[in-house]
Parts: C-alpha cells; sequence; structure tokens
C-alpha cells in the first residue's frame, strides 16, 4: 500500500517528530498552530522529497532546515505578525545540536512507553485498544465484548490511536494534548 | 486564537480509515475511497502514514498481554517496572510480562499457571524483540541498525561484505556486497524492504503470511521459495531457484490485503489456475518460477524461463564468485567494482567492448586485473585509490 516513499518518510522523517516539536514550539507559543505547522514542514518535506533525485543525505538536518525555511518565509510575508509568533529571526537558527538529542530506546523501554501511552488513555479508549490491538478480538467481538455498538467503537478506536501516535512520537505537549481529546469527546459516533 | 481545524480534521479522517481498514469489513470500494481521499492532497497522505506507522506499532504491545488471562484488561500502572527493566538471573522466575530473554510462557508469580492461553495471543511484540535478538550467523562487516519506532530493523554490507541471516520465521536472507534491507514482520504479512544492492531469500512457508520483498515500486511475492533479488537504481532483477514467486507493482492494495487471509492473486481470491509464468506479461502481475530470471524496469517485466544456468551465474556471488560469459569488459569491470573499495576504470574507450569470460573470486581484483594484462590488449595502472585500463 505504501510507496517507498512513504516509507522513507515514515523511517527517516517521524522519528524526529518529538524534536520537530520542540522546536516549533519554541518558535511559536500557540499551541493550536503548532500542529498546523508541523503539518505544512511535513508537506515541504514530502513534496521536496517526491522531487528529488535522491532522498536527501541527513534527514534529520533537511527536516530543520525546512522548518526553519518555513517559518522565515512566513514571517518574511508578514502572514504572521501576532505577538504568538518569535519575531526574532536568529531564534530560529537552532543548531541541531542544540535541540536535545534523541535517545535511542531499547525495544524494552519502547514497550514501557507503549505501556504508558496506553494507561494514559480513557478508560474507553483503553479497553477498545486492549482489546483490539492486544487480545487481537475483531471489531464485532470487541463490540460485544463491551457492549456497545460498532460505530461507537470505531470512534473510541480512532480517538486511542491518534493519543497512542502522539505517545509513540514522543511529540504531544500538555495543551495540544488536552485540546485533543476535549475536542473529540464532543464526537457523535460515526456510521 | 486560530482554532487548528485543518490538521486536526485531517487527522481525525485518518484515523477513521486507518481503523477502517483493519476492522475486517474493507472491501475494493472502501479502497477505492481511501485512494481517493489519499490523494487529494499531500496533507492527507501524510497524516494517514503517520497514524499507519503508529498503529503498526501498537501490536507490540501483544506483549503486553502476556500471561494476562482472556477477557482480564488489566488495571493501569499494573505492569510493574520488571517488565521493562531486564531481570538479573540470580532472581526468581520474571513474572509475566514478555521480555525478549523469557519468550517462554512461564506464567510466573502472578497469574495461576493453567490459565489457557487465547488463540489470537501470539505476541507480536516478543517476535520483534526475538528477531531483534537473533544471533547472526556468519557474516563479513555487518551493521544491523534499528530503526526503533518505525520500519523494522534494518542490515546493511559494506563494499564487499556478505552477510546470512536466518528470520525469525526460519527464512534465511543472504546479502550481498553494498546490501541494505529492512525487515518487518506484520501480522499480516513478512516484509523485507530491498533498499539497495542484492539479496538471495530462502523462504520457510507459512500460509498464513505472505513474504513479499519491496524493491523499488515493485513487489515481490513468495511461499516458500528460493529467489534472489538484485537493485540497480531502477532496474531489478529477479532470479528464481526453487518454487514461484509473483512480481508485481507496489502501487496497488496487496491482493492478500482484501478479503480474508489467504488471497493471493490480483483478482482477490484463491486462483487455482496460475499461469506459468512464460514469456513478456504485460498484466500487472508475473508469475515466475524457478530457472526464471527476469528483469524488470519501470513498468515492463521481462521473463526468461528455464533459464537455469543464467540463474546459477547469476547466482555465483553467494559462493564468493562473478561468473562472466562473454562479457563486455565494461560490465565486467562495472561488477567487479560492486564489490571492492578500489574501483577500476576503462579510460580506452576502444578496449570497452572487448569480451571476457571466467570465474573471478569477487574479492580478488588483482587476479582478475592479471588475466586482463596478460591476455588482452589492455595496459593496467593501479595506484593506491583506483585502477586504470588502458589500450595497448
Amino acid at each position: 500500500m505504501n510507496s517507498e516513499l512513504d516509507e522513507w518518510f515514515a523511517a527517516e522523517i517521524l522519528p524526529h517528530e518529538a524534536a520537530l516539536m520542540r522546536y516549533l514550539r519554541r518558535v511559536c507559543s500557540n499551541p493550536a498552530d503548532v500542529l498546523d505547522l508541523r503539518q505544512d514542514v511535513y508537506i515541504r518535506i514530502y513534496e521536496s522529497a517526491a522531487q528529488a533525485q535522491k532522498r536527501p543525505q541527513l534527514p534529520k538536518a533537511f527536516l530543520f532546515a525546512t522548518a526553519r525555511n518555513l517559518m522565515t518565509d512566513r514571517i518574511r510575508r508578514g502572514r504572521i505578525v501576532s505577538i504568538d509568533y518569535t519575531q526574532d529571526l536568529d531564534a530560529l537558527n537552532v543548531l541541531i545540536d542544540d535541540v536535545s538529542p534523541e535517545q535511542r530506546l531499547s525495544a524494552r523501554q519502547e514497550l514501557g512507553r507503549l505501556a504508558e501511552a496506553l494507561d494514559g488513555l480513557s478508560d474507553s479508549c483503553r479497553d477498545v485498544i486492549w482489546l483490539r490491538r492486544v487480545e487481537g478480538l475483531s471489531q464485532r467481538e470487541a463490540a460485544q465484548r463491551l457492549g456497545m455498538l460498532e460505530g461507537t467503537l470505531e470512534s473510541h478506536l480512532c480517538r486511542g490511536l491518534r493519543a497512542l501516535a502522539n505517545a509513540v512520537y514522543g511529540s504531544v505537549g500538555e495543551d495540544e494534548g488536552r485540546r485533543s481529546a476535549r475536542g473529540s469527546e464532543n464526537e457523535t459516533e460515526h456510521g | 486564537m486560530r482554532p487548528s481545524t485543518d490538521s486536526e480534521a485531517i487527522e481525525q479522517e485518518a484515523a477513521r480509515w486507518v481503523v477502517r481498514r483493519d476492522s475486517g469489513t474493507w472491501t475494493d470500494a472502501h479502497q477505492v475511497q481511501l485512494d481517493a481521499w489519499l490523494g487529494q492532497h499531500i496533507a492527507h497522505r501524510i497524516a494517514y502514514v503517520r497514524l499507519e506507522a503508529a498503529w503498526e506499532q501498537c501490536a507490540r504491545m501483544r506483549a503486553l498481554g502476556a500471561g494476562v488471562p482472556e477477557g482480564v484488561i488489566p488495571p493501569r500502572a499494573s505492569w510493574g517496572s520488571h517488565c521493562f527493566r531486564r531481570v538479573p538471573p540470580e532472581t526468581h522466575p520474571p513474572p509475566a510480562c514478555a521480555d525478549s530473554s523469557h519468550k517462554s510462557e512461564t506464567p510466573g508469580t502472578a497469574t495461576p499457571s493453567d490459565v489457557p492461553r487465547a488463540r489470537a495471543r501470539r505476541l507480536a511484540g516478543t517476535r520483534f524483540l526475538a528477531l531483534a535478538a537473533t544471533v547472526l550467523a556468519f557474516a563479513v562487516g555487518l551493521y544491523v541498525l534499528n530503526a526503533g519506532l518505525f520500519a523494522g530493523t534494518r542490515y546493511a554490507t559494506p563494499v564487499g561484505g556478505i552477510a546470512n541471516l536466518p528470520l525469525a520465521d526460519g527464512s534465511r536472507v543472504t546479502l550481498n556486497t553494498d546490501t541494505s534491507v529492512r525487515v518487518a514482520f506484520t501480522d499480516r504479512e513478512r516484509r523485507i524492504r530491498l533498499e539497495r544492492g542484492e539479496a538471495f531469500f530462502e523462504v520457510a512457508k507459512d500460509r498464513t503470511r505472505p513474504f513479499v520483498v519491496y524493491v523499488g515500486e515493485k513487489r515481490v511475492i513468495a511461499v516458500g521459495t528460493k529467489f534472489s533479488v538484485r537493485r540497480d537504481d531502477d532496474d531489478i532483477q529477479v532470479v528464481v531457484t526453487e518454487g514461484r514467486v509473483n512480481v508485481a507493482a507496489a502501487a496497488t492494495s496487496p491482493p492478500h490485503e482484501r478479503g480474508g487471509a489467504g488471497a493471493w492473486t490480483q483478482g482477490g481470491g484463491r486462483d487455482a489456475s496460475e499461469s506459468t509464468g512464460t514469456g513478456l506479461s504485460s498484466s500487472p502481475s508475473t508469475y515466475l518460477s524457478a530457472g526464471a530470471v527476469a528483469r524488470t524496469s519501470k513498468a515492463e517485466v521481462l521473463v526468461r524461463p528455464g533459464a537455469t544456468l543464467e540463474a546459477e551465474k547469476l547466482l555465483s556471488w553467494r559462493n564468493g564468485y562473478v561468473v562472466f560469459d562473454d562479457t563486455a569488459l565494461a560490465d565486467a569491470v562495472a561488477e567487479f567494482n560492486r564489490y571492492n573499495r578500489r574501483k577500476i576504470f576503462i579510460e580506452d574507450p576502444s578496449i570497452a567492448a572487448i569480451h571476457i569470460g571466467g570465474n573471478f573470486r569477487s574479492d580478488n581484483a588483482d587476479a582478475f586485473l592479471w588475466l586482463l594484462q596478460g591476455g588482452f590488449p589492455i595496459t593496467v595502472e593501479q595506484t593506491e585509490d583506483r585502477v586504470v585500463l588502458k589500450g595497448r
């Protein structure tokens, strides 16, 4: 299903999401905008890699250069004038070394992080994720076990997946996480 | 304050797609809808890839289910830090929680020992850990790089290296010079990506999980076979020595992911009347049987069936040999250069078309050069970092 570009993106760019988010938060204090910024950075990276002959040699450096250029462009074009964004262009020139290096987690530590992420979910999300992903029940079986409609189960799964993704990438900040959860709690079930 | 509905809405939609795809009720119509949504905007595709990778990672949580009775959802924080720390061997047997060095089913002290294990309790997490801890057979300069969360484990050989790896399912992979592969086994698929170079696969039978080698924009699908895949930029070569493989484009949804397990062919059903895969194929997928050599470049697949002798020559690298048979010097030099850091250059175009033959040890460039100098109108100039061939 995934093209080679997708796999490259998942293998070489996404692992740096935590560092990217730390950088974006330094530059922009509005949590709502940080996620949009991240999306724009990813779009630039993806398009650029798609057009290039070869993949970038140093993906992390490429990622941060792209983020820096994006921010600089936006500030220079005056699209961002609110006090939320730093006007200090020098602050954008964060050296790679400045950002704390990601630790290479052992498989065991990664499992621990997954368990923590799982425990961070709401009750219903946690139950649903457990039955589907750990016990391996089918969607129907899990819905029956928990006494909920499949559509509801899907909703919980979606919420759980998004929260787990943020934990897995180590990228969510408190504000962003809370907003995400709060916004989704108002959802009605989907058919 | 501008609400960030765009990226959030996109992520929400992507989550729905990832979850739905795994729900067991996926149809071709769904696939069409998903492809359409992905095609609408790169942001859609990125959000989807991101969440799908995370979803795959969640499968590793199965390790947390070790020893937990079916139907019981453990309360929060009931894992115990011992699950995630190495347990010294002198202490009592570890509690029920997957650990790479304790793959056995000892329930430990936490649960009764006669609890039956749920049928779906294949510990994907344990398998992943086991793969990471696999003992490697002989290897010359093998690098193992665990990409951590995302794309499985990467194995690579340097120029002139060769390595033979056992995989967790009993398959074996032999990596040739300057090769890089990623191995990521999931519940549905035993997935290998050939990033560069050449590898030979001996695939163990597992009818529940196809063995798929992703190379460039192609997939080579196998069950119980032996075959090699070689990549030179966009050109791909597949040689089958035993059994059969299917070479298809990677861009379409893999047939085995549609409908139930065991669906192999493009049509989505078990196909009893598989073709023997001879001749030039214009269909999206091509079957290759033992003795077949296939070369693909972009969309075209050129198959030579029954080319057993050629197949043997193309695989002689496994024994450390390169075999030339009426081979143009330029090609022979290019082949030798794959195995050696000190590259050979042809300065005189006039000698590039000289044809040579013979078996050479890939790591013995000297013998090769000696032959050239002795048997042909070629002079060999050697410096510390390169070799230059000129006409005499």
